[in-house]
C-alpha cells in the first residue's frame, strides 16, 4: 500500500466517521440553538440508538437493517420527549445550570439500563452489506456497509436542511431560535418547539447509533465521548449553525483519522484538544460564526 | 448571646468530627470518611468559582489531577519530601490556572463550557500519553505517605486527622475571602458585571483571582488525595469527577459556604445507602439526584435558610398577635403552605394539559 493508498483510505474513513459526528452534533446545535441549553444525555441517545438496532436485528430475524434502524430511532424519539418533558421542563426557568445537571442524571439512567441489558463486553451488528467490499480507487478499501452509512447521514442531512428551510413547522423552529419572544407573539408555541427539538435531536443522533453501529464494537459507556464530539464539530462549526455542524463533523472525522493513521493513535485526543483549545483563543465564536439555523 | 448561637453547634459539628475515629471503628467507613473530607475540600474550590463567580466550569479535575501528579512525581522520581511536593502542588495548580485563564475567563456562556471541557481533556489525555513519565494506564505507583516532623500519617485514623484539619483551614480561607473585600467584588460580578465594571471592579481581574485560588485548593485536595491513595492514573482526569464535584455544590446549596460539605456528605453516603440496590445502584443514585434537583433548587443548605426565614416570619406574626408560639403548629402551618403549592402546581399541570386539547380542537 504506497503512501497516496493510505492518505486516501484514512480520507475516505474520516468521511464516513465524520458524517456520524455530524448526525450527533446537529442534534446537539439543535437543542442549543432552541432550547439554550447543552444537552449531556444526547451522546446517550446515540448509544441507545445503536444498542436499540442491535436488539431488533436480534429479536426477529425478519427484520432487516433499515427496518432496524427505524424501529430503534422511533424508540429513541419517544426517549428524547420523555427526557424534556420529565428533565428538562420541570427546570426549564431557572438557568443554565439545573437543566445540565437534570440530563446528566438521566444520561445516568439510560447508561446504567443499558449496562443491564446488554452486559458483558460490548456487541456487533452483523449486517450483510459489511462483506462487500469494492475498491473505488487504487487500493482503498471501501465496504458497502461505509458506503451506505455517509450517503445515509448525508441524506438526512439534506432531509433536515429542507424541512428546516422549506416547511411551516421548520420555520417556526428557526424563528424560535432567533428570537422565542417574537415568535410567541407570531402565534408559534415555544413549548412545542422545545419538544419538537429536543426530539429531532434524539431521532438524529440514534439514526447515527444505528449507522455507526455495524462499523465498531458498541459498548454501553460510549454516549459521554460522542458527547464531546458533538460539542467539538460545534464548536468548529458555530453554535446553533446547522450547515457549519456538516463541516465541522467532516473536518473532525478526517483530522482524527489522519492524525490517527499517518502519526500516532495516542495523540489523537491531545491533538484534537489542542486544536480546539486554539480555536477558542483565536476565533472565540467558532470556526464558522453562528448564524442561526 | 447571638454569637455563642452561632458558634456552639459548629463547634459540636467539629468536635464529633474530631471525636468520630474514637467511636466508629470500622476501617470501611474510615475510608469513606477521609474521601469525603478530600471530596469536601474540591468540592469547596468548585463552588469558590461556580457558586461566587457564576462561571461554569467543566475543568475542575484538570488541577485536582495536576496537583495529585506534580507531587506524585516530585516524591517519587526525585525523592523531595511531601512538604516540597504540597507546596509544588498548589505553585503548579495557580500557575497552570493563570495562564488557561488568560484565554479562557474572556469567553462567556457555552464556549467557557467548551474551553474548560477541552482543558481537561488535554491534560487527561496527556497523563496516558506520556507513559513515559506518569506511568500511562498503569498508574503512578508507590507515593509515599506525608511526614511532617516525626508524624507519620501512615494509617487510615492518622489521615483522617490530616485531611480534617486541611478542611477546616480551608473553609476558614474561604471565608475569610469570600466576606473580604474581593469576596464582596466576587458576588458583583456574578450579579451585575457591568455595574460591578462600572463601580471600579474589574471583572476579568476578579475572575482571575477566583480561578487561581479555585484551582489551588483543587491542587490541595489532589495532594491529600495522592498522598492517601498512594496510586494516581488517568482515571483522576475523568469527567465522572465533574458531575460527582457538581452533585455535590448543587445539592448541597450553591453558594453557600457548607453547601459543598454537605453535599460532599450525600454525594458518598446515599451510594452505600443504596448498596442494596445492587446493579440498579446508579440508576437510583441518578434518580435520586434528578428528584433533588426538580425539588430543591437552591440546594440543601438553601432549603434550610429558607425554612429558617420562614419560621422567623410565621413568629414574628404569631408574637405581634399574641398567640403562644409552638413548633408543632408551625408544623401545621408548614405542612398546610406546602399541600397548597402542591395543589396549584398540579392544577398548572391540568390547566396547561386541557389548554393543549383545546388548542388541537
Amino acid at each position: 500500500m504506497s503512501q497516496y493508498d493510505l492518505v486516501m483510505q484514512q480520507i475516505v474513513n474520516g468521511l464516513v466517521l465524520g458524517s456520524v459526528y455530524v448526525l450527533i452534533a446537529v442534534g446537539f446545535t439543535l437543542c442549543l440553538g432552541v432550547l439554550k441549553l447543552i444537552n449531556v444525555a444526547q451522546g446517550h441517545f446515540y448509544m441507545l440508538g445503536a444498542f436499540l438496532t442491535y436488539q431488533a436485528l436480534e429479536w426477529n430475524t425478519n427484520i432487516n437493517y433499515p427496518m432496524a434502524i427505524i424501529i430503534s430511532v422511533l424508540i429513541v424519539s419517544f426517549a428524547g420527549l420523555f427526557v424534556h418533558y420529565v428533565g428538562i421542563w420541570p427546570v426549564q426557568s431557572r438557568g443554565q445550570i439545573a437543566p445540565i445537571l437534570t440530563t446528566v442524571a438521566l444520561a445516568f439512567m439510560i447508561e446504567n439500563i443499558a449496562i443491564i441489558c446488554w452486559p458483558g463486553s460490548g456487541r456487533n451488528i452483523e449486517t450483510a452489506l459489511s462483506d462487500n467490499v469494492r475498491n473505488p480507487f487504487g487500493q482503498v478499501h471501501v465496504t458497502d456497509q461505509r458506503m451506505m452509512t455517509f450517503v445515509a447521514a448525508i441524506c438526512l442531512m439534506a432531509l433536515l436542511y429542507l424541512f428546516l428551510q422549506r416547511t411551516r413547522v421548520g420555520k417556526a423552529l428557526r424563528a424560535t431560535t432567533q428570537n422565542q419572544m417574537s415568535a410567541s407573539l407570531m402565534g408559534i408555541n415555544p413549548e412545542y418547539m422545545r419538544a419538537l427539538a429536543m426530539v429531532l435531536s434524539a431521532f438524529l443522533a440514534a439514526a447515527g447509533g444505528g449507522l455507526i453501529g455495524p462499523l465498531f464494537t458498541i459498548v454501553p459507556n460510549m454516549g459521554l465521548s460522542a458527547l464531546f464530539k458533538a460539542m467539538i464539530v460545534v464548536l468548529i462549526g458555530g453554535m446553533g449553525n446547522v450547515p457549519g455542524a456538516l463541516v465541522g463533523g467532516l473536518i473532525l472525522g478526517l483530522m482524527e483519522t489522519l492524525i490517527g493513521g499517518l502519526w500516532s493513535a495516542a495523540w489523537v485526543n491531545v491533538a484534537v484538544f489542542g486544536v480546539i483549545i486554539l480555536i477558542l483563543i483565536v476565533r472565540p465564536k467558532g470556526l464558522l460564526g453562528s448564524k442561526g439555523i | 448571646m447571638a454569637k455563642a448561637r452561632q458558634t456552639i453547634p459548629i463547634l459540636i459539628l467539629v468536635g464529633m468530627a474530631f471525636a468520630l475515629p474514637h467511636m466508629w471503628d470500622s476501617p470501611y467507613y474510615m475510608h469513606l470518611m477521609v474521601l469525603l473530607w478530600i471530596y469536601a475540600i474540591f468540592a469547596i474550590s468548585y463552588n469558590l468559582y461556580l457558586g461566587f463567580l457564576g462561571g461554569f466550569s467543566m475543568g475542575q479535575p484538570a488541577f485536582f489531577g495536576l496537583g495529585g501528579y506534580a507531587t506524585g512525581l516530585i516524591t517519587t522520581k526525585l525523592d523531595w519530601p511531601t512538604g516540597v511536593g504540597f507546596l509544588v502542588a498548589v505553585g503548579v495548580c495557580s500557575v497552570a490556572a493563570f495562564i488557561i485563564g488568560f484565554p479562557a475567563l474572556r469567553l462567556t456562556g457555552p464556549y467557557f463550557v467548551l474551553m474548560t471541557v477541552a482543558v481537561l481533556g488535554i491534560v487527561g489525555n496527556l497523563s496516558n500519553t506520556l507513559y513515559k513519565v506518569t506511568g500511562g494506564s498503569s498508574g503512578l505507583r508507590d507515593i509515599p505517605e506525608p511526614v511532617i516532623g516525626s508524624w507519620n500519617f501512615d494509617t487510615t485514623n492518622y489521615y483522617y486527622y490530616l485531611a480534617l484539619g486541611f478542611l477546616i483551614i480551608t473553609y476558614i480561607v474561604v471565608q475569610w475571602l469570600i466576606f473580604s473585600r474581593i469576596g464582596r467584588g466576587f458576588m458583583a460580578v456574578r450579579d451585575n458585571e457591568e455595574l460591578a465594571n462600572s463601580l471600579g471592579i474589574n471583572p476579568f481581574r476578579y475572575r482571575m483571582i477566583g480561578f487561581v485560588t479555585s484551582a489551588a485548593i483543587a491542587g490541595v485536595a489532589g495532594w491529600l488525595y495522592a498522598h492517601y491513595v498512594h496510586i494516581l492514573d488517568p482515571t483522576v482526569f475523568g469527567f465522572n469527577y465533574v458531575f460527582d464535584i457538581l452533585f455535590m455544590v448543587i445539592l448541597g446549596g450553591t453558594g453557600t459556604l457548607p453547601g459543598p460539605v454537605i453535599g460532599a456528605f450525600i454525594v458518598v453516603f446515599v451510594p452505600e445507602v443504596l448498596r442494596m440496590a445492587a446493579e440498579w445502584r446508579s440508576f437510583f443514585f441518578a434518580l435520586f439526584m434528578l428528584v433533588m434537583i426538580i425539588f430543591m433548587p437552591l440546594g440543601l443548605w438553601g432549603f434550610v435558610k429558607v425554612q429558617q426565614g420562614r419560621y422567623m416570619e410565621w413568629k414574628a406574626m404569631r408574637m405581634a398577635q399574641g398567640v403562644p408560639l409552638g413548633l408543632p403548629r408551625y408544623l401545621g402551618f408548614i405542612s398546610k403552605d406546602y399541600w397548597s403549592t402542591l395543589s396549584a402546581f398540579l392544577s398548572s399541570i391540568k390547566a396547561r394539559f386541557s389548554k393543549e386539547t383545546d388548542q388541537e380542537t
